[in-house]
């Protein structure tokens, strides 16, 4: 900034012995802590061996309630643990067993709800601080499950209504969740299983406008465009949208972003998803065109390109009889050679694309193919422990090694030759058989 | 007794980048008075009432700032306390100088601040709003695919880190080229989005102002959005740049600063006689109306408020060149200014806009917002600089509720009634009405016109190059410091160069204290060793190591 000076107000020596012993405590404080989680570990962890080791069927019921493996003892002794480390899923695990087996036997249903509604609580405090732990939202999830089937408060006798406001909620909840983060993909298959398990169910265009939403705030987001992706089937499916119709106003929403910014692999992706398996001709030829434009614009631009070789490859697999082959094909080994350039980290697959289907890529393979396994059987039958300890095998058997080796390698080179002999005598492409898609 | 009146510093005007100034001194620890003739705080960047702008109106003295003052009418409105009309409105950028001073300072806490939610532009006869982000432009229907990837490859452009000489894209003379022929030809794009980023993104003033200044302006605004909010802009509440002024003044005074105002300055004496034997300060201040005399070592002042007649000798007058980059080579001085206070909201969006997406006829209303004209857009109004109307509503705190005032501003270049050349402006804004039950335009309540000329043309053409400050004397220490004006457009960056000059005059000050008092060999306590210093790493107690002092944390944290 222009002539600003904000020092830190540093005086010496006075701060660099505060800051040692800053240190010191600092570390003091850790050990303590570290000290106390390691206690907590081994109490817990006593209590599941126990459960564990021995089969309960051992035991009598006395000596099996004598251990307190079932205690709240236990349950406060695994919230306590699970609060500082929550990625310990066998923790996780034991405390379910404790509450299904310790717990819930000994409880009326309204206590169980009110036990499920403090794990919810527990875990909604763990979200907050870690929202991509796995072993959380399946407890969540399992707490969910586990509703007593009962009438709520202002339910009209409705037997889930315990279970209605539960999951209202968690709807709620995950709302927020992606709303800090929208692209927390655990929060969004937990949104799907929230939406699939609701007694009563959210209309799915709704949904789909949340999504929309979503991507109007920020296109770069996989998880949104999944979510519309797997909305929109659903209500094709049903025949609740009308498909031709909904595939325009998507195609509409991607140009849009592909325009703003052609770099963004989701919004490729999406549109991928809605060309499918390139069966109309018309559409085919127009997002060609499109791309096409962009690409005018954006001569660089490593998707554009391989999005139009995918696009004019379907048009060559499905509709070869009403297009032009040759000049299709032209297009294509131009942009491969162009994407080799501007994506030299991906040279093999562009080769690879370009001629596959080749009769002698496919013999090369297979050379390379058998020969490794050749190979490795050999070592598999060679390599038995006693010969490898025995000196007689070395001496027997070094030829035999060398050879298989050399032939590996000659495997490999010749498949590099061919497969850039083949790219320049463009022969996979032209005879059109296309296979490995 | 004996220690009343002696100042270090006596800083006339309280002015932004003066009351900037004061509070430095103040918390620094300098024995700083502050004087105003005026009554109120904040000099020629003042929010007045609605009555004390009537006064100020009616009875405007010759101030070479302002002149052909017209008002539509004296008569009081209603709520007229509640009203805090600016006399040089400016927005702030959320990433910038000011910003830093108000926050580094503890000023921010003082007052509330309001984010413009709007900037939208006038072409091809219709409103329309900016786009000012990636989220913007993907939403926004009536830009073509086309349009948009060249609007926003630009965009990346224009926020990137590197210096921007060193682009391929500023090449040869294109440094210098208008920014809006720049558009055109490097990055492909048509007159209405090449316009629309010149004068609503980047705030340029004029048809011929140059590429690489614009750049770096939009640079700076691009890096301002989304720091407190989708918008790069704030405005202060209560009255923007003046309210801003007295918070200022408010810091100085709890940290020692004296303040006298409404009192004007009868009479400037140099103490001869000051050698290295005595202690007397360098200058006696009378005051009319005003019982004692005050001294000082130092005089900071602003130009226009600097009583120059009263001061025979010049030879110690130092004039500090403005350290803000400019907005162009040419810079016109005078800006007409129109304030308009209606009783109806505006809205920018179109009618085709909302239909698609808002139920029945009203569109949302704008609370606080820019509007800007590019030139040529109306054809009977100016062609050769464009025309900003900010628009301000109860938000801000500085209108009753239900109430809006307007704010427009234009530079001009020579002399025109500013009614004449506004009212066309004015006329087109109040037609954008928000619920469409209404045919008729708005009526406004009170309108007013006047001309504020910028007092900087002497010097900023020769500083514009320099960073030195002009030494035009001999070899005597600079004694009286002037602070340059703030150039009054474009609208976001009055306040950052405010804040720019006001350090500039600090550590000039600093400097020229330090002379003073080494020059008298006096023996004081070390308290008032103020050698100025970059250096941090310094044991003394008192090193000016920066321009605030580190703030102490209180209990209340807003930001």
């Amino acid at each position: 900034m222009v002539g600003m000076n904000c020092p830190n107000l540093v005086h010496g020596v006075r701060r660099a012995r505060q800051s040692k012993e800053a240190l010191e405590a600092k570390r003091r404080k850790e050990q303590s802590k570290l000290r106390d989680y390691l206690a907590l570990t081994d109490d817990v962890l006593t209590r599941v061996r126990i459960y564990s080791r021995y089969n309960a069927f051992d035991l009598t019921r006395r000596e099996q309630k004598k251990r307190n493996e079932w205690s709240r003892e236990a349950l406060n002794a695994t919230t306590q643990l699970l609060q500082v480390n929550p990625e310990f899923y066998t923790v996780w695990n034991y405390r379910r067993r404790i509450l299904i087996n310790g717990v819930f036997p000994e409880s009326t249903p309204e206590q169980i709800k009110d036990l499920l509604t403090d794990d919810l609580s527990l875990t909604m405090e763990a979200l907050k601080i870690h929202p991509k732990v796995y072993w959380i939202w399946t407890h969540r999830g399992w707490c969910l499950n586990n509703v007593p089937s009962r009438p709520g408060i202002s339910d009209d006798g409705d037997p889930r209504g315990w279970e209605k406001e539960l999951w209202n909620q968690e709807l709620f909840v995950v709302e927020k969740l992606l709303d800090a983060d929208p692209r927390n993909f655990h929060a969004w298959s937990y949104r799907r299983l929230v939406l699939e398990s609701m007694p009563v169910p959210k209309l799915e265009t709704s949904e789909l406008a949340y999504t929309t939403r979503k991507i109007e705030s920020n296109f770069s987001n996989f998880s949104a465009w999944h979510q519309r992706s797997k909305v929109l089937s659903s209500l094709w499916s049903q025949g609740k949208l009308d498909e031709t119709k909904s595939k325009e106003e998507e195609f509409d929403l991607v140009h849009n972003a592909m325009y703003t910014d052609p770099k963004d692999q989701s919004v490729w992706i999406y549109h991928r998803w809605i060309i499918g398996s390139g069966d109309s001709r018309d559409i085919l030829e127009r997002e060609i065109a499109i791309i096409q434009s962009l690409l005018e614009e954006e001569p660089d631009s490593k998707w554009c390109m391989e999005s139009l070789v995918h696009y004019k490859r379907l048009l060559l697999r499905n509709h070869a009889s009403s297009v032009v082959t040759s000049t299709l094909t032209q297009d294509c080994i131009q942009l491969l050679d162009q994407l080799r350039e501007v994506d030299p980290g991906r040279r093999a697959r562009y080769y690879e694309i370009g001629d596959s289907g080749s009769g002698l890529t496919l013999t090369v393979t297979l050379i390379q193919h058998t020969s490794y396994i050749w190979f490795m059987s050999y070592f598999k039958r060679v390599l038995s422990i006693d010969n490898i300890l025995n000196d007689k095998w070395r001496d027997k058997h070094w030829w035999a090694i060398l050879l298989t080796l050399a032939i590996a390698r000659l495997a490999a080179a010749a498949v590099q030759t061919t497969n850039a002999a083949a790219a320049t005598a463009t022969v996979g492409l032209r005879d059109g058989s296309l296979s490995g898609l | 007794m004996d220690n009343e009146g002696i100042f270090d510093v006596i800083v006339i005007g309280t002015g932004l980048t003066e009351s900037i100034t004061a509070a430095a001194f103040a918390k620094a620890g300098f024995k700083v008075a502050h004087l105003d003739e005026n009554v109120y705080y904040g000099g020629d960047e003042a929010s007045l009432s609605f009555e004390e702008y009537i006064n100020w109106a009616t009875h405007a003295k010759d101030s070479t700032q302002f002149s052909s003052i017209s008002i539509s009418s004296s008569d009081a409105l209603p709520n007229s306390r509640q009203y805090s009309i600016s006399l040089s409105p400016s927005v702030i950028p959320a990433a910038g100088p000011l910003i830093s001073s108000l926050v580094a300072s503890g000023v921010s806490r003082y007052g509330g601040f309001r984010l413009v939610e709007q900037v939208a532009v006038y072409s091809n006869h219709e409103v329309k709003t900016v786009p000012g982000s990636k989220e913007d432009i993907f939403k926004d229907k009536t830009i073509s695919l086309l349009d948009k990837r060249r609007l926003m490859r630009f965009l990346v452009f224009a926020s990137g880190d590197e210096d921007f000489e060193a682009r391929t894209e500023l090449e040869g003379a294109k440094a210098d080229m208008p920014f809006v022929e720049f558009l055109k030809t490097t990055f492909s794009l048509d007159q209405e989005m090449a316009e629309t980023i010149a004068y609503a993104l980047s705030h340029c003033v004029s048809p011929s102002d140059k590429a690489l200044s614009a750049l770096r302006r939009l640079r700076r605004y691009l890096r301002s959005a989304g720091r407190y909010g989708h918008s790069p802009f704030l405005i202060g509440q209560y009255g923007s740049s003046g309210e801003i002024a007295q918070g200022f003044c408010r810091t100085a005074a709890v940290a020692g600063c004296v303040y006298i105002l409404g009192k004007e300055i009868s009479s400037i004496t140099r103490n001869r006689n000051f050698d290295e034997s005595h202690s007397t300060p360098t200058y006696t201040l009378t005051l009319s109306d005003f019982p004692e005399t005050i001294t000082c070592d130092l005089i900071v002042s602003s130009e226009s408020r600097f009583p120059a007649g009263l001061l025979g000798n010049i030879g110690d007058i130092l004039r500090i060149p403005s350290a803000f980059p400019a907005a162009g080579e040419e810079i016109p001085f005078t800006i007409a200014r129109g304030v308009c206070i209606i009783d109806q909201p505006l809205s920018f969006v179109s009618s085709q806009e909302s239909s698609s997406s808002e139920e029945g006829d009203s569109r949302p209303t704008l609370d606080t917002g820019i509007l800007v004209f590019p030139p040529s857009s109306l054809s009977t109004g100016a062609a050769s600089s464009a025309v900003t109307v900010l628009v301000v509503g109860e938000g801000t705190m500085s209108v009753p509720k239900g109430k809006w005032i307007l704010y427009l501003s234009t530079s001009i270049d020579t002399a025109v009634s500013p009614e004449q050349l506004l009212k066309p402006y004015l006329d087109m804004t109040l037609s954008l009405y928000a619920t469409s039950s209404s045919d008729t335009s708005i009526i406004p309540l009170f309108t007013s016109f006047y001309l504020q000329t910028t007092f900087s043309s002497s010097y900023t053409t020769s500083s514009t190059k320099s960073s030195r400050p002009d030494h035009s004397f001999g070899s005597s220490l600079p004694t009286i410091l002037l602070s340059p004006a703030p150039p009054n457009s474009p609208l976001p960056d009055s306040g950052d160069a405010a804040a720019v000059n006001a350090e500039a005059v600090f550590w000039e000050a600093v400097k020229a204290l330090k002379s003073i008092k080494a020059s008298k060999k006096l023996q004081k306590t070390s308290k008032e060793q103020v050698p100025p210093t970059v250096v941090r790493e310094e044991e003394e107690l008192v090193e000016i190591e920066s321009f605030w002092p580190p703030v102490v944390n209180e209990e209340d944290d807003e930001e």
